[in-house]
């Protein structure tokens, strides 16, 4: 009896799935007027955040921390021009044998339930507090 | 807390399937893209320091809150309930049922989301879609459109798990239906 | 002078490499950059796929049609990078596409950052670890949804309401 029931919730599923795809794919045509819409509505969010972002020091706001700090040096930009094409290559290189791409997290010692276990958390939490 | 590229990267990901979705529930373009572009703000303005992994669940929060004004704001909203308040409201699973989900409205072919191209199967979902009660349709697009587990979709409507798998199933009923009507098969056959 | 800069550009790199890789893993799923706005290339079949792309997505071939276009390029990419690995790491690929694709992006978004944090660790605390989810799943599963519970992560803002 349960399993006819998993299966009729798996089907179920599937069928929703498959409904929605097609929802997907039509969301995915929209006019030119509609995105140009959708894009200044996005614009304008991102610029509200940037704003309230401003020169917060934390570990994600260090980057743009360095580049408004850049601007204000004329010579801080030739540096910053030469840092943006090695960076570039690397990250190129980095691409090419990036060892933590979704393939290498399945193949990885701990199946992904590991990784989104909360009850587990704590202790990956722990060891890898640096 | 997200960097503004990620948020950029985030908003470009959902915007197009968050404007059909609420366009799907309010029946009208232009309000749909006021309420996208509101939530959106929101999102920036009144969260910035959320990370980016809570985007997805915040943001379809914030649309339906959006969406839930927009309808508070209707004046048809307030005769209606007025004439159908006689009716009762509690609905099976114990929830209070919106007046508005059951009302059949003609959405007919004046209806801009209606003006359908492409394929008989997708024209049918979607005046299904739009047809359904709100809540089905949001359990529905969560779990099936957003991808949110069945839990994640409960706390994001704030009912339990039962009501979501209740409304989602009800959904699907719908459609199938009207698509079995329309003759049309079942969309497996139709998408391969 | 000039060493000054050579220096701090070394270090800037270092630093816009570390952020970059990071954003672009954090971005993977729930960002789903697409290239450009007019991409409209269809998303690929299964009977379009290759000899070599089908047999390493075996198990997602029933449900192929109901990925999207972005989740199937990412399996995908899955596919490209499987040849690069040795066969005890291809099977368990192979065995967990479907606990995979059946993940929320919001579960495939955290297990990434999480996954990363576990790369970084030296072999002896992966091996710890190991060693430690060997020992939680012995626990009742009770005990396990009362650890989950505990873990205090918030999804619910009231605020909101």
């Amino acid at each position: 009896m349960k399993t006819d029931n998993t299966d009729y919730e798996y089907n179920k599923d599937e069928q929703g799935k498959q409904i929605a795809a097609l929802l997907d794919e039509k969301a995915q045509r929209l006019s030119m007027r509609v995105l140009k819409q959708l894009e200044d509505g996005r614009n304008h969010a991102v610029d509200r955040h940037q704003k309230q972002q401003g020169s917060t020091v934390n570990a994600d706001g260090t980057l743009s921390h360095w580049v408004s700090w850049a601007d204000h040096h004329r010579v801080a930009m030739a540096g910053l021009a030469l840092a943006v094409l090695v960076s570039g290559f690397l990250i190129m290189q980095s691409l090419s044998t990036n060892e933590t791409s979704d393939a290498f997290l399945l193949g990885a010692d701990l199946p992904p339930e590991a990784f989104v276990d909360k009850g587990f958390e704590p202790a990956l939490n722990q060891s890898a507090s640096l | 807390m997200a960097s503004s590229q990620e948020l950029s990267d985030f908003l470009r990901d959902v915007e197009r399937r968050a404007f059909k979705q609420t366009a799907y529930a309010v029946r009208d373009e232009h309000a749909a893209m006021d309420i996208v572009q509101d939530a959106m703000f929101k999102l920036a303005d009144k969260y910035p320091d959320k990370p980016v992994n809570e985007y997805p669940m915040l943001f379809q929060r914030i649309l339906q809150n959006t969406m839930r004004d927009f309808w508070r704001r209707q004046k048809v909203r307030s005769l209606w309930t007025t004439l159908l308040s006689s009716f009762g409201t509690q609905s099976d699973d114990g929830e209070d049922r919106d007046p508005l989900d059951t009302m059949d409205v003609d959405d007919g072919s004046q209806n801009p989301a209606t003006q359908l191209e492409g394929s008989q199967t997708l024209q049918v979902i979607e005046t299904a879609l739009q047809k359904l009660p709100a809540r089905q349709r949001e359990a529905f697009v969560l779990r099936y459109w957003e991808e949110m587990s069945v839990a994640e979709t409960a706390e994001s409507m704030g009912c339990s798990e039962g009501s979501v798998k209740t409304h989602c199933s009800r959904a699907l009923h719908t459609m199938a239906a009207l698509l079995a009507q329309q003759g049309l098969g079942t969309v497996k056959e139709l998408n391969t | 002078m000039k060493k000054f800069w050579l220096i701090a550009s070394l270090l800037f790199v270092m630093h816009v490499h570390a952020a970059t890789n990071q954003e672009q893993l954090a971005m993977a799923d729930i960002g789903a950059i697409k290239t450009s706005l007019s991409d409209d290339a269809p998303a690929k079949k299964w009977a379009e796929l290759t000899e070599q792309q089908r047999n390493v997505l075996t198990p997602l071939s029933a449900e192929w049609n109901t990925l999207r276009p972005w989740q199937r390029e990412k399996m995908l990419d899955i596919a490209e990078d499987y040849p690069k690995m040795d066969a005890k790491k291809q099977k368990r690929v192979q065995n967990r596409l479907n606990t995979w694709s059946r993940m929320t992006p919001y579960e495939r978004e955290n297990a990434r950052k999480r996954f990363q944090k576990f790369h970084s660790l030296s072999p002896e605390e992966q091996q710890n670890l190991r060693n430690k989810w060997a020992e939680h799943q012995k626990l009742p599963e009770q005990e396990r949804e009362k650890m989950r519970k505990q873990s205090g992560e918030v999804y619910y803002d009231p605020e909101l309401d």
